[in-house]
């Protein structure tokens, strides 16, 4: 499925990212690249605070007023976007680039019913007719597994997963290219969690639709990406096919992380990262990782190791093959 | 000493519906009651770690807070050690208040932001008068960080909550309820909101407690990865009710009840190309207010039969040793 000749039509080159705080210049995101192809399904995990919404934002243009893009390109289709204007930018936000939210579900208006909200976000978009709007809505409101007969509910007499369902159907009302869906499951239950990745799934084989799906729980992109981006403070520190990170990961934060995932398959004892991820004010020189990591060597503290690529498998390690 | 520390005896919450809101939807004017706990019977014995698990609305989080005597139960008992305590006063309930903490899932929530660290764990042994003076307190306070792996107190005693990691105030939240030498630890999703580096050094403390310490511990959690790693029995609870309970490794990597065997089913894991019959349920718990006839699991059970809608089936034990409440489970297991 992650066919490498397929149309690349995103691609983040040296992204690199701070924010002003009183404390200092957090530094967010560095050296951060990738690319994402037609039809695909790419996840990025790491650790809260690691950079993925960071990211997530600058690919719609919506960091906040103290965030900061330093650095670096984002071709959509061919074009750097981080040079649009005002215009262009809301031109291309939603109906090419689509965004689930972290914690969106609890965003949705309370005082319109869900039909109206996305006939509201349709006809900004759209020159379309109440009408036509309305009919889009419904099936996409159908299209996401929620009863048509619901459309005219307020969104206090939803749950929590049907907010959700809804929520993904608003991100897709302009038929955007690609959707970023932040943390989409991580306040849900088990078996909703379940549901909605499954209509992510379903969503694939229908459309030629890509994902960006953003969360700390590895596991949950086990089922569903083709390829896998791990951060950690702030950088991209491997990217493989999703079956080479989870088998042969070679970075020893995504080691150290896969092994301390718990599992209902196997009896595994309890496995951990010691200590914390560093303050990204002052972050440890040289690789990141190396406070924390039992293999660093004089040379990890001193100079940062570059994301270096073989057969599609990237890891930023010094000493990638020693181990 | 009685080997079980506590045990509930049909506890039941039914909450009353105050707002007309649901009345009206359901035409009724007789009173609406949620049904949060339904009936449960529980042991949970000395030294065990005991996990109660199922999904929002199964009632597990007010299982714990009527424990706790935060609820009043609506009917049922519970026992403490061996006395029962649910008809006590609030003065006679004094002393075993000391004895049973809890912990809370958000670490960032429930400690007060204007308090130290050191406030912060010396305020139960101040509530309840157990130190002869401040010295005493100091000390406790002092060896309550140790035993929670924040080896160098004097570090740790002035900071703020802010000033804190999730994972270190996690830490100053079990050193908390571990201040007063509890015979029982209550943790409400504990681990829920850490990351997964996190959620393993947590873990790893509650063990070495229950090692050392050999207190019982009940958590309460929707994650059955963290119960499989932590738990030596669980319990499953669908809608108030336990519809399966036995040891924490049979239940998982066997479960006999429909529910448990579609919980577990689509509980993601971090291993790939493993083949999984996956039990998609559709539809999401039903409401509390209204719950189903017969077997309340009935209606998004796929295998559901006639007989499920009209009785309800009890939590009976099977040959293995486990209980489970579901009519084909126990037919099948009575075949074999
Ligand atoms: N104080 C309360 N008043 C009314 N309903 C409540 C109250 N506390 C809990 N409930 C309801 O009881 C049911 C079970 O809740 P809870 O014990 O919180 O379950 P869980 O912890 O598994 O999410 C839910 O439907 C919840 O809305
Ligand atoms: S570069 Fe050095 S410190 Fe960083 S992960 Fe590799 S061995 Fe560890
Ligand atoms: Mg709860």
């Amino acid at each position: 499925m992650a066919d490498t000749k397929r149309e690349v039509f995103l691609e983040v080159k040296n992204l690199r990212i701070t924010y002003e705080t009183k404390q200092g210049k957090v530094k967010a995101a560095e050296n951060v690249s990738f690319r994402i192809h037609r039809g695909e399904f790419i996840g990025l995990s790491g650790e809260s605070g690691c950079g993925k919404t960071t990211t997530a934002l600058s690919l719609m243009h919506l960091l906040p007023k103290e965030g900061k893009v330093e650095e670096g390109v984002i071709l959509f289709k061919g074009e750097n976007i981080l040079d649009y204007d005002t215009k262009k930018v809301e031109a291309l936000r939603w109906r090419d680039i689509s965004m689930v939210f972290q914690g969106a579900m609890n965003a949705l208006n309370p005082v319109h019913k869900a039909i109206d909200q996305m006939i509201t976000a349709l006809r900004i978009h759209e020159d379309v007719t109440e009408q036509e709007a309305k009919e889009r809505s419904l099936e996409l409101i159908k299209s996401v597994g929620i009863d048509p007969a619901r459309a005219t509910s307020y969104p206090h007499e939803l749950s929590g997963g049907m907010k959700q369902r809804l929520m993904i159907a608003l991100a897709l009302v302009c038929h955007p290219s690609i959707i970023i869906a932040d943390e989409p499951t991580t306040a849900l239950d088990v078996m909703v969690q379940a549901q909605i990745l499954d209509l992510f799934n379903q969503l694939r084989d229908r459309t030629n639709l890509s994902v960006l799906l953003i969360t700390h729980d590895l596991s949950v992109l086990a089922e569903t990406c083709d390829r896998i981006i791990i951060m950690y403070a702030g950088r991209i520190v491997e990217t493989g096919r999703t079956d080479t990170i989870f088998t042969m990961p070679e970075h020893p934060y995504t080691k150290k992380l896969i092994s301390s995932f718990p599992s209902i398959l196997v009896d595994k004892e309890i496995d951990f990262i010691p200590g914390n991820p560093p303050d990204l004010i002052n972050p440890p020189s040289g690789c990141r990782f190396n406070p924390r990591c039992d293999f660093a060597v004089d040379r990890c503290r001193q100079e940062v190791p570059p994301l270096e690529c073989e057969n599609g498998h990237c890891v930023a390690c010094w000493r990638r093959h020693e181990f | 000493m009685s080997d079980i520390i506590l045990e509930a005896r049909g506890i039941k919450k039914w909450f009353t519906v105050r707002s007309g809101l649901f009345s009206t939807i359901f035409k009724r004017t007789e009173p609406t009651y949620i049904r949060a706990v339904d009936g449960i019977d529980l042991k949970v014995k000395r030294g065990e770690i005991f996990c109660i698990a199922g999904e929002s609305g199964c009632g597990k989080t007010t299982i714990a807070r009527l424990i706790m005597r935060l609820e009043t139960l609506t009917e049922g008992e519970l026992w403490f050690d061996g006395d029962k305590i649910s008809d006590m006063s609030e003065s006679e309930f004094k002393k075993y208040r000391t004895r049973m903490q809890m912990i809370f899932q958000d670490p960032y929530g429930s400690l007060s932001n204007n308090m130290t660290v050191e406030d912060i764990i010396a305020e139960p042994l101040r509530i309840h008068n157990i130190c002869r003076d401040e010295c005493e307190v100091d000390e406790r306070v002092r060896s309550a960080l140790e035993d929670v792996g924040l080896n160098s107190p004097d570090e740790f005693v002035g900071r703020l909550p802010h000033e804190l990691s999730g994972g270190q105030r996690q830490r100053v939240a079990v050193a908390a309820a571990l201040v007063l030498n509890p015979d029982l630890l209550i943790a409400d999703e504990p681990v829920s909101m850490l990351d997964v580096s996190m959620r393993g050094q947590i873990l790893t403390l509650l063990l070495e407690l229950r090692a050392k310490k050999n207190i019982s511990i009940i958590i309460i959690t929707h994650n059955l990865a963290v119960a499989k790693q932590l738990a030596d029995r669980i319990a499953i609870a669908y809608l108030g009710k336990i519809v399966e309970r036995g040891e924490t490794k049979q239940i998982i990597d066997s479960p006999m009840h429909k529910y448990t065997k579609a919980l577990v089913s689509v509980v993601p894991v971090p291993e790939i190309g493993v083949e999984r019959n996956r039990i998609l349920l559709t539809g999401e718990t039903p409401n509390p207010i209204s719950i189903p006839s017969g077997c309340r699991f009935h209606t998004r059970c796929p295998f559901v039969g006639d007989e499920c809608s009209q009785k309800e089936p009890e939590l009976l034990k099977m040959s293995d040793g486990r209980e489970v409440a579901c009519f084909k489970a126990q037919v099948s297991d009575a075949a074999n």
